[in-house]
């Protein structure tokens, strides 16, 4: 092993059998457990239990399998475990690859026939790893910000000096772009006061501009993607996933919690089953549709629902136990068994009838039957179909609070056509079809097509009451005659009009045609007719019926991880908002706080946002707050100096966060900004997703065009702009592209064009000055009033304005 | 010697600069650093090479069916291990010491071996072996040097990011071998970024763009992402009636106001980054579609690469840029295949002989096409072409057709100036298990390459940058002329 810092190493040393001496009682944890460990708990341990035997801990050797105990005290001659080693057992030789060294069975013999002694404070090594533990707070003196006074401990820890504090012109450009992805008008920098500090923070938390950043920000995490397919074929995610963004934008400026966030999310359809504001919520599982096979469409959603808010990799263990983490391929299955039943349907918007022209997708449990198999080795095509899984979640993690209950829909939302919103609509389109139609044979089609669909409306509603209204039977079949009567009166109309077409010919091309049409349409007359002399038990339905209950299993699952119990949901989130206000993460692996992934700079800190969060009531403007108003959050980002330079020798990547990280703005905030100086931004809020390509035409915020994948703004791409599929954290490049995109896209020139256009000074010295003030917020400095003043002897104003928008200040949160 | 432009050294040292005079200023730097200077471009002593084609198969290839055959796994196909003579190979030390791992014991020896799923053939003079998978690589068996004893310490595909850091994933990114040359050689071209990334860059699983990042070294010596694509080779160019001039003019304003941003936050690394890549745009915008247009080369080339068949024509244009890259004086080019926004197409867990002979199928004629190309335009003199994958695959068999990730032995290899032709060094055991004889971490490779490119990768190391002994590896001096 060459690598230096050998974990594997350490853990091997611990691995060595300490050698008993004869004299000495055999020791369990020295001298046993890792006998156990290394030949053993692959199949009786934390991950898999066969027999129902553990044998991980003294506790759980000493409680036995599903078939009683395998050590009795004293006696190594009666216990099961001596003979399964000695292969002289029921369960036949054990390990089942071949026995253990002689003396290691002896050993275990002996350490029985001492009494089986084990150590009294055994702790599980694999609930210990720090993000399963559940979070504590440190306590914290009053008076003193919990942030500033936990980052204090570990910069005293590590000798660095934090960054004094920056000045208000930075802060106010900072707390801008930070919170809302604009820089600060003029007028609002100048209004800026620093003991005003905290109201601006308040002020911005409630600026609707807020919603679409951060809304913006979770949706990466939350992977947000508009349909896509080929063509016009849709193949991945939903039409009309833009309502869940909306929602998004909307829950964040409402402060919804973020526990009830997770909720919507995963079960809005069960916990408000009749509020479409809710169930939009559940576009996010929606987005996760794959046409061609459901396997990797429940892959996707147990594989990003892990990621996304618990941090852990569940997709490790699709194929085999987690490699690093307490979960078992079992577990995995479990974890799909809770989606297992769910699908995807469109609601019509209201007053829409058609729900593919404007709708609301969404999930609802189709099938409470469906089964979930475990698959061998991850291979679809081997399902263990003798033992179909129950739902259930990774126990290390949180072993209890998840116990579902299926859930009775009402009956509006199994049966839409008992929402007063769609029948309105329904009977408003038939309606306007008999003012379209004025003409006969038309008219007549149409108003009895109202009547119609006017008893079908009648008709559910009796039939789908609770009980069934007594006239049900009677309602069906008038509106079974209606139904008929407009069907055979459709005909007619079809044929009446074919006969009066052919008079219009009069002869030569396309009578022989329509003769033609005109006897394929009579036998359908006829047909119509007599249909309606033989009616039919039931009508074709308005509008399709779901199940009238829902298992109960996505709000269970939601509510173990929006649980205080659960160690992880806070922990992840805290994480994800720390490292969008900071620069960085406190936690690296922002998706992954198992055992692979890498441990927290800030312990301390992240614990006690994490609990703090939680008893908040998960009030994110609150966190929000909570770190914006810290010392820590308003320090500097360019610090130099001596002191600094002792830092920079104890910890030169800033783990530490001993000053602000300088941060690039992100794709869809640099070209917001663009617009948002230039006057140019429409501040539309939500709506269906705008064309990709139209970016440079139509001038809203980047977050409400097509965003999928091969259908997103090259604007965006050259600034790392998120990945459609995955994105728990942006890259962070510096590319050519960058500046191509910034000086040579049509979108640079039109805003540069505008910006120079409202510009009042004509002077060069006081144009320069107009400039910097629009687009950075503060005077330029003379070296910079020098240079671009010359530039403007030879050029437009228009070119300067252009040439800042490269400006690495209008590019950076500082 | 290649002869470097002063301009693009003059920003390109400024991080290091900047950085290190801080430092100084406040005796921060030891005494060994004081004597640091940031690299001038030069190389440190006479180098074989000018320039490296690293040529990456995302997943993890299998060894045992490319260029390490292992006639014993044939005739123990189906045994499990400890049933052959070669128990010894399962129960080596090596097979816990080899991995970096956090839970000991869960990472499983596949137990059952299996055959190779096809034959070997050995070509040319040297009688280098090397698979029927790989009949074209084959062909340009007496240019190439294999190395079979390569190993690793990540067993899942974190090892991506390692092959080109030399750190395990777990210890986060370092500075990549690409941004290393980056940093350590001046420009040949100014008009080209001088490190290259062709193909769908590793999955965010896997290292993401950290594969070709230059990290602590600063932004500006990461990969430059390329498409290959003559209609759309950059997404935004000046506009038609654009004065090139003007947009000079325009250029400069931007660098000296950004300049003057450097000079005010010395701290901010990003800022000297960005004033490169500006320098770079102006340039690279006029450079680079030409580069670009594949349709200048005959057909007999396009051919060669095979560009006229669909399964070898995206990755045949890939080395066809990258050799066009290259002979206008890109530093590195860096190509990845068979990137898939997971582990990689390479990672056939199920049924390998499903998986790999249509990958081998897409880059076995374009590589070798690059390898003959550079040979004819003398061009292999003094450029270095690598091959590699994270892993190989395991000899024993996962369910009943795959193998699993193999980082305990597997090959890579390397054709060009300096480097010995039709020669196999390294062994693996005698089932491609453990890497036995001439063993070599990836650093190995990285340092044949940077030992080639005339650079020492100790006077390259960056004050207040701790670099370890195994970061710096050993030329494979086996291999080298």
């Amino acid at each position: 092993m060459r690598i230096s810092i050998s974990c594997g190493l350490v853990a091997l040393a611990c691995l060595c059998v300490g050698s008993a001496s004869a004299a000495d009682p055999v020791d369990f944890t020295k001298h046993i457990r890792p006998i156990l460990e290394k030949n053993c708990v692959s199949c009786h341990g934390a991950t898999k239990q066969k027999a129902g035997l553990k044998l991980d801990l003294g506790k759980r050797v000493l409680k036995g399998s599903l078939n009683g105990p395998v050590v009795v005290a004293k006696k190594s001659g009666e216990s099961k475990l001596v003979h399964a080693l000695n292969g002289t057992g029921e369960a036949g030789q054990m390990p089942p690859d071949g026995p253990l060294p002689d003396a290691e069975i002896k050993l275990i013999a002996r350490w029985i026939d001492e009494g089986a002694v084990i150590p009294a404070d055994e702790v599980d090594p694999s609930s210990q790893h720090w993000a399963f533990v559940p979070p504590k707070k440190a306590a914290v003196p009053a008076g003193v910000h919990p942030i500033d006074h936990l980052m204090a401990a570990e910069w005293a820890k590590r000798n660095v000096t934090p960054a004094p504090e920056a000045d208000a012109a930075t802060l106010v450009r900072r707390l801008h772009l930070d919170l809302t992805g604009l820089p600060p008008t003029p007028e609002q920098v100048d209004r800026f006061r620093i003991d005003e500090y905290e109201k601006r923070v308040d002020e911005l938390l409630a600026s609707p501009a807020y919603g679409e950043r951060w809304g913006r920000h979770l949706l990466d995490v939350w992977r947000y993607s508009d349909w896509y397919g080929f063509g016009g074929e849709l193949r991945n995610s939903q039409k009309h996933i833009w309502n869940w963004r909306d929602w998004v934008v909307e829950s964040l400026n409402a402060n919804k919690p973020y526990n009830r966030m997770i909720r919507e999310m995963l079960a809005g359809d069960e916990i408000a089953p009749a509020d479409p504001a809710v169930v939009r919520a559940t576009g996010y599982l929606a987005r996760s549709y794959y046409k061609f096979n459901r396997n990797v469409w429940l892959d996707d959603v147990v594989e990003h629902t892990g990621k996304a808010f618990l941090g852990i990799t569940l997709n490790c263990c699709r194929c085999h136990d987690h490699m690093y983490d307490p979960i078992s391929q079992e577990e995995y299955f479990r974890f799909r068994a809770i989606f297992e039943p769910h699908q995807i349907r469109l609601d019509p918007a209201a007053a829409e009838i058609d729900p593919e022209k404007r709708g609301v997708c969404r999930v609802y449990d189709a099938d409470a039957k469906a089964a979930t198999y475990l698959f061998e080795r991850g291979n679809e095509k081997q399902p263990k179909k003798d033992k179909p899984l129950p739902p259930g979640v990774p126990m290390a993690i949180a072993p209890s609070g998840f116990a579902p209950k299926e859930i009775a829909l009402p009956s509006a939302v199994a049966h839409p056509t008992l929402r007063e919103a769609v029948q309105k609509a329904q009977i408003e389109y038939a309606a306007a079809q008999i003012k379209q139609f004025k003409a006969e044979p038309r008219n007549k089609v149409a108003v009895v097509q109202l009547q119609a669909v006017k008893a079908k409306l009648a008709a559910d509603a009796a039939r789908y009451a609770k009980p069934p209204h007594p006239r049900a039977a009677e309602l069906i079949r008038h509106a079974v005659a209606l139904h008929l009567e407009t069907m055979a009166l459709a005909a007619e109309a079809d044929l009446a009009e074919a006969e009066e077409a052919l008079k219009a010919l009069k002869d030569g091309k396309g009578v022989e045609a329509q003769k033609k049409k005109i006897a394929d349409l009579k036998p359908k007359v006829n047909a119509a007719r007599k249909a309606c002399e033989t009616p039919p038990a039931d009508y074709p339905p308005l509008m399709p019926s779901y199940p009238e209950a829902s298992t109960g299993r996505r709000t269970a699952l939601a509510g173990w991880i929006a649980s205080k119990d659960n160690p992880l949901t806070a922990r992840v989130f805290v994480n994800h908002m720390w490292m969008r206000h900071f620069g960085q993460p406190l936690v690296p692996s922002v998706f992954d706080f198992g055992k692979n992934g890498r441990p927290p700079s800030h312990p301390a800190l992240l614990d006690w946002l994490a609990v703090e969060f939680v008893q908040s009531g998960w009030d994110v403007k609150k966190l929000h707050r909570l770190m914006l108003t810290s010392r820590a959050y308003r320090m500097r980002s360019s610090f130099i100096g001596p002191e600094a330079n002792a830092n920079r020798k104890a910890d030169p990547d800033n783990l530490l966060v001993w000053k602000m990280n300088p941060r690039p703005l992100e794709a869809e905030a640099i070209r917001d900004s663009l617009l948002s100086v230039s006057g140019l931004l429409d501040p539309t809020a939500g709506g269906p997703e705008l064309d990709h390509t139209d970016d440079a035409a139509k001038l809203r915020r980047s977050l409400y065009y097509r965003h999928a994948p091969e259908k997103q703004m090259p604007f965006l791409t050259a600034f790392d702009g998120p990945s459609p599929t995955e994105c728990y954290r942006r890259a962070t490049t510096v590319v050519p592209q960058q500046a191509m995109a910034l000086v040579n896209s049509k979108l640079s020139a039109r805003a540069a064009d505008a910006v120079a256009k409202g510009l009042t000074a004509n002077e060069p010295g006081e144009v320069v000055a107009e400039v910097f003030r629009k687009l950075l917020g503060r005077p330029p400095t003379e070296i910079e009033a020098k240079l671009c003043a010359e530039y403007l002897m030879n050029n437009p104003p228009a070119a300067l304005v252009q040439a800042i928008f490269n400006h690495a200040d209008f590019t950076t949160i500082r | 010697m290649p002869h470097f432009h002063r301009r693009d050294f003059l920003s390109s040292g400024l991080a290091g600069i900047a950085l290190a005079s801080l430092l100084h200023r406040d005796g921060l730097l030891r005494a060994d650093d004081e004597k640091w200077t940031p690299p001038d471009g030069q190389p440190h002593f006479k180098p074989k090479v000018k320039r490296v084609i690293w040529l990456f198969m995302v997943g993890g290839t299998s060894h045992v069916e490319a260029f390490d055959p292992k006639p014993e796994l044939n005739k123990y196909d189906g045994k499990t291990i400890d049933s052959t003579p070669h128990k010894a190979v399962a129960e080596s030390p090596l097979v816990k010491k080899n991995l970096r791992e956090f839970v000991p014991g869960l990472h499983k020896v596949q137990p059952k071996l299996m055959k190779m799923q096809t034959g070997f053939k050995k070509y040319g003079k040297s009688g280098l072996a090397v698979s029927d998978w790989w009949p074209h690589v084959g062909g340009i068996a007496d240019d190439i040097a294999v190395v079979r004893s390569m190993w690793t310490t990540d067993n899942d595909h974190g090892a991506q990011l390692q092959f080109h850091t030399g750190r395990h994933a777990l210890e986060g990114p370092f500075p990549t071998i690409g941004s290393w040359v980056r940093y350590g050689l001046g420009s040949l071209n100014d008009d080209l970024p001088s490190f290259v990334v062709l193909g769908k860059p590793l999955a965010d699983c896997c290292g993401g763009t950290f594969g070709h990042g230059g990290n602590y070294l600063g932004p500006e010596y990461s990969g430059v992402p390329l498409l290959v694509d003559a209609k759309n080779p950059l997404p935004f160019l000046p506009g038609k009636g654009q004065s090139t001039g003007k947009q000079r003019e325009q250029f400069d304003l931007i660098r000296m106001l950004n300049e003057h941003v450097a000079e005010r936050t010395p701290d901010d690394p990003a800022v000297r980054a960005k004033i490169q890549s500006y320098e770079l745009a102006f340039r690279m915008q006029a450079a680079v579609p030409e580069v670009m247009k594949l349709d200048a080369e005959p057909e007999d080339t396009r051919k060669l690469y095979g560009l006229d068949q669909p399964e070898t024509k995206e990755f045949g244009q890939m080395c066809l840029a990258a050799r066009r890259l290259s002979e206008k004086g890109v530093r590195f080019v860096q190509v990845f295949h068979g990137s898939n926004g997971g582990a990689g197409a390479w990672d056939s867990h199920a049924d390998i002989l499903k998986n790999h002979p249509p990958l081998c199928k897409q880059v076995d004629q374009p590589i070798a096409a690059l390898v003959k190309d550079l040979k004819q335009r003398n061009l292999l003199d003094d450029t270095l072409v690598v091959w590699g994958s994270e892993f190989g695959r395991t000899p024993g068999a996962e369910g009943s057709a795959g193998r699993d990730h193999h980082p305990y032995g597997f090959s890579v290899w390397l054709a060009g100036g300096g480097v010995k032709k039709g020669v196999v060094h390294g062994a693996t055991d005698e089932l491609g298990f453990h890497a036995v004889e001439d063993r070599h971490y990836v650093t190995d490779l990285h340092a044949t390459v940077l030992h080639l490119l005339g650079l020492d990768p100790r006077k390259l190391a960056v004050p207040g940058r701790k670099r370890l002994e195994v970061d710096y590896g050993k030329p494979m001096s086996a291999v080298l002329l």
